[in-house]
């Protein structure tokens, strides 16, 4: 064979470089064999909850489309439970109704993303105009819509055999609004007011039926689904700023307004966690995808924090939302790695319009979750992280208030110290430091002011050598009359009791890095101590022992020691001066002579007795 | 206020100091205030005697307010009890004034003595471990890193602080080729992450130290 003919044969994918041709393809429309749809509608294997969410939304297209406000968009729910159920009906209706054309250039064709707008440039809740469909399809035995509109009537379903088309002699058929009512078995005397008020301004309706539902036998109840139907993240938001009614069990009775009802808040977490979005963030493959931009400027998280788990209920969620609706839903265990068990109290939505780009559309057919891949990923991953943080801080504040209730205890413990120190304290310190009149400073009560006495280096009254702020003088200067001296020292519990310098008597908390017997600045002037109850070592004696064990009582006493000792070595320093080691040892053996001494003969049963209740 | 008596102030600061150096023997030693009183007029018996009777009886009050003042404030001096005593700090600028040396070590590329201690010593402190959280920063932790505690005296607080920032201030000049400059660089963040967390406590206590000593 000639070099020339060989080449002329050579199959197309085999040439290379610049000179490859470019196939030439005429192109022809798509053909599909219907179990195409089968095979589709494998992902459309709804729960009940799920396909009604997609009839509610349509409904409220319908609405959108002929420009209707949302408090008008009247949308009724019948659920009705036949015996045996696998005969039951489910029926959603609105007031908008449809035209042939509606029917034959939108609803009728699948997959079309143009669905749900039909040229009116509005935003709506319909994506590709499937859900609602494959509901129908997929779902029930037969399903049809019956829908009035100018005067004529279309009904339109699918077969037992997944087959669509209009129901012969129900297609333009013409007839008065009475009669198409009666078609399509809806009696006036039993709509709520806002749905006839909207049947009189719009003189149209669409009712979609569907018969012999799959999935719905054994304990499944009509009330489920409409609970679980006031859950969804797809049917939550319709519902909320929509007049929906539903009426269901195998007595229809009066329809019932549906109410989203929002979880209760956790008091302490009562506001919204609103984080703005990064404009970009990092894939796990290291490329970095936007969420912001100039098209789309806006995308936040909002978090929030429930007081009862959400979890059994399926609520603990992110919802991701785009422009009108929810395009995904993600379960705080569902957004990859860890999060901390705190988290089931946590939901919120995630809003990022961004994700609906057409050039970088994340958004799947059945707007259950993102299209996976390294841009949602890293959004999840970035919400992951906020859910953790939120959570963290949750599981602290409940470790802080299981902390609180463990100290209940402790702070009739503490109580009786407080009075056995304010007892025994003046008697050691005048013992320490010399009787009444020589000025020990404890036990008064009130800011000392510095005067004229010995306590003064000079004669001409000038600054004054305090331990506070506030221009208090030394107290209890030398004389013959006993001063009021620096307030008694007063031992709170940190983390449960009220703070006597916080008129609305919040808690005082301390890091478990501050000292186990701490002062702010402003507790010095009160003489007020607090004991780090967050300390590694109080921590470890509350949890391993309890807060009515002696090794929990002991533990306070050794503070009120310490508080003892420091305050006596002020003391010292103030009448001594000069301190060294030899001093501050040779006290530190009086004083704590003396203390164990008195303890042992006054604490006995607090220090001692197991089972000692406060 | 002048800048004449700013300058007699300072000067009469210099020879408060001085005379309780010589009082300490040199040292950080406590001394008592009459003995101060006695040695600075034995030394500058026309400043500080008894008007009248200047070479015959010293007068106690003019050397009051710059010890509980000033000297305290700026660290050199502290006091207990009506006795006070050099701070380190305070003993290196006698030392200074002494030996007629105006231009300070860290000039010349080295800390004094007191610098580099007060430097190693912060560069201990668990304030600078918890420099990568600067927001963990506690009230306790600004107090060990200035080496005073929640009930150290405004005077005596705002004189620590001036140390202090002396020290760490003095190690920037310096870079002293004896304490590695990681270090230093460290202690200055760490302060800067104090200042800027505790700068209302700090602000407040200050003020209490200048309110006192004007009242």
């Amino acid at each position: 064979m000639p070099a020339s003919s060989r080449n002329a044969v050579l199959p197309l994918n085999t040439r290379t470089g610049a000179n490859r041709p470019m196939p030439k393809i005429v192109p022809e429309p798509n053909e599909f064999a219907d179990e195409l749809l089968d095979v589709v509608g494998q992902e459309f294997r709804f729960d009940h909850a799920k396909g009604l969410a997609e009839w509610i939304k349509n409904s409220a297209d319908a609405y959108i489309r002929c420009g209707v406000p949302d408090d008008e968009q009247v949308i009724l729910i019948d659920l009705h439970e036949a015996n045996p159920k696998r005969n039951s009906t489910f029926r959603v209706a609105d007031f908008a109704g449809m035209t042939h054309a509606d029917i034959v250039e939108a609803f009728k064709r699948w997959g079309d993303p143009r669905a749900a707008k039909r040229g009116t440039g509005k935003q709506t809740l319909g994506g590709h105009g499937n859900g609602g469909k494959f509901y129908m399809r997929q779902s029930f035995n037969t399903s049809h819509f019956i829908t009035y509109k100018d005067g004529l009537l279309n009904v339109y379903g699918f077969n037992e055999q997944h087959r669509y088309g209009f129901m012969e002699d129900h297609e333009d058929a013409e007839m008065s609004l009475a009669d198409a009512l009666t078609c399509a078995d809806i009696d006036l005397d039993t709509l709520p007011d806002e749905a006839r008020k909207r049947l009189g301004v719009s003189g149209g309706f669409t009712v979609v039926v569907g018969e012999r539902p799959e999935q719905f036998s054994g304990r499944a109840t009509a009330r489920s689904i409409i609970e679980k139907l006031l859950t969804h993240p797809q049917a939550r938001r319709v519902i909320a700023h929509r007049p929906v009614f539903a009426r269901f069990g195998k007595e229809l009775g009066a329809y019932s307004s549906l109410q989203v009802v929002e979880p209760e808040s956790r008091p302490d977490f009562g506001e919204t966690q609103i984080v703005e979005l990064p404009a970009t963030i990092v894939g796990p493959s290291g490329d970095e995808h936007p969420f912001r931009d100039k098209k789309y400027p806006e995308a936040y998280l909002e978090l929030r924090v429930t007081r009862d788990t959400l979890r059994a209920t399926g609520a603990d969620r992110i919802d991701i939302a785009g422009a009108v609706g929810i395009i995904g839903s993600y379960a705080v265990h569902e957004l990859g790695g860890n999060v901390p068990a705190a988290a089931e109290f946590i939901h919120g939505e995630c809003f990022c319009p961004k994700l609906e780009d057409p050039e970088e559309d994340l958004v799947k057919n059945d707007r259950e979750k993102l299209v996976e891949g390294d841009k949602s990923h890293a959004l999840l991953d970035w919400i992951r992280g906020e859910v953790t943080l939120l959570a963290e801080r949750v599981a602290e504040a409940d470790a802080k208030e299981r902390r609180a209730q463990d100290l209940s205890q402790s702070s009739a413990f503490n109580e009786f110290l407080n009075q056995w120190k304010d007892r025994f304290m003046p008697t050691l310190m005048s013992t320490l430091f010399g009787g009444p009149g020589e000025g020990s400073g404890f036990g008064g009560t009130g800011n000392g002011t510095g005067g004229a006495g010995e306590n003064e280096p000079a004669p001409d009254g000038g600054p004054n050598d305090t331990d506070t702020d506030q221009g208090a003088g030394d107290q209890g200067g030398g004389g013959d009359e006993e001063r009021t001296g620096r307030r008694a020292p007063r031992v709170r519990l940190s983390s449960h009791d009220a703070d006597p310098l916080d008129p609305l008597g919040g808690t005082v908390d301390c890091s478990p890095r501050h000292p186990a017997v701490y002062q702010r600045h402003q507790d010095v002037s009160e003489g007020i101590y607090w004991i780090n109850t967050s300390r590694p070592l109080a921590q470890r004696i509350l949890t391993d022992y309890g807060p009515q064990g002696t090794r929990w009582r002991d533990y306070m006493f050794q503070r009120y020691v310490e508080i003892i000792l420091k305050e006596s070595i002020r003391e010292l320093e103030r009448k001594q001066g000069g301190l060294t080691a030899d001093i501050i040892d040779g006290h530190i053996d009086d004083l704590y002579t003396r203390i164990h001494d008195q303890a042992e003969e006054d604490l006995t049963g607090f220090l001692f007795d197991e089972k000692l209740a406060a | 206020m002048t800048a004449a008596t700013a300058t007699k102030g300072r000067e009469r600061q210099e020879k408060i100091l001085r005379a309780i150096f010589e009082v300490a023997g040199g040292t950080t030693r406590v001394c008592a205030y009459e003995d101060i009183v006695v040695q600075a007029w034995k030394m500058w018996p026309e400043e500080f005697g008894l008007r009248g009777y200047v070479h015959e009886h010293p007068d106690s009050s003019d050397l009051h307010k710059p010890l509980y003042g000033p000297l305290k404030r700026e660290g050199l001096v502290r006091s207990s009890n009506k006795k006070f005593g050099l701070t380190d700090r305070g003993l290196a600028a006698v030392e200074r004034l002494r030996s007629g040396s105006e231009r300070r070590l860290a000039e010349r590329g080295r800390l004094e003595r007191d610098e580099k201690a007060e430097i190693l010593r912060l560069a201990d402190r668990p304030a600078v471990r918890m420099l990568p959280k600067p927001d963990e920063l506690l009230d306790t932790d600004l107090y060990d890193f200035y080496g005073v505690t929640v009930r150290t005296k405004p005077a005596e607080f705002a004189g620590r602080l001036k140390t202090v920032d002396a020290a760490i201030d003095a190690a920037v000049q310096a870079r002293d080729p004896s304490i590695e400059l990681e270090k230093v660089a460290m202690v200055v963040a760490t302060r800067d992450a104090l200042k800027e967390r505790y700068a209302g406590l700090i602000s407040e206590r200050c003020a209490a130290a200048k309110h006192k000593n004007r009242s």
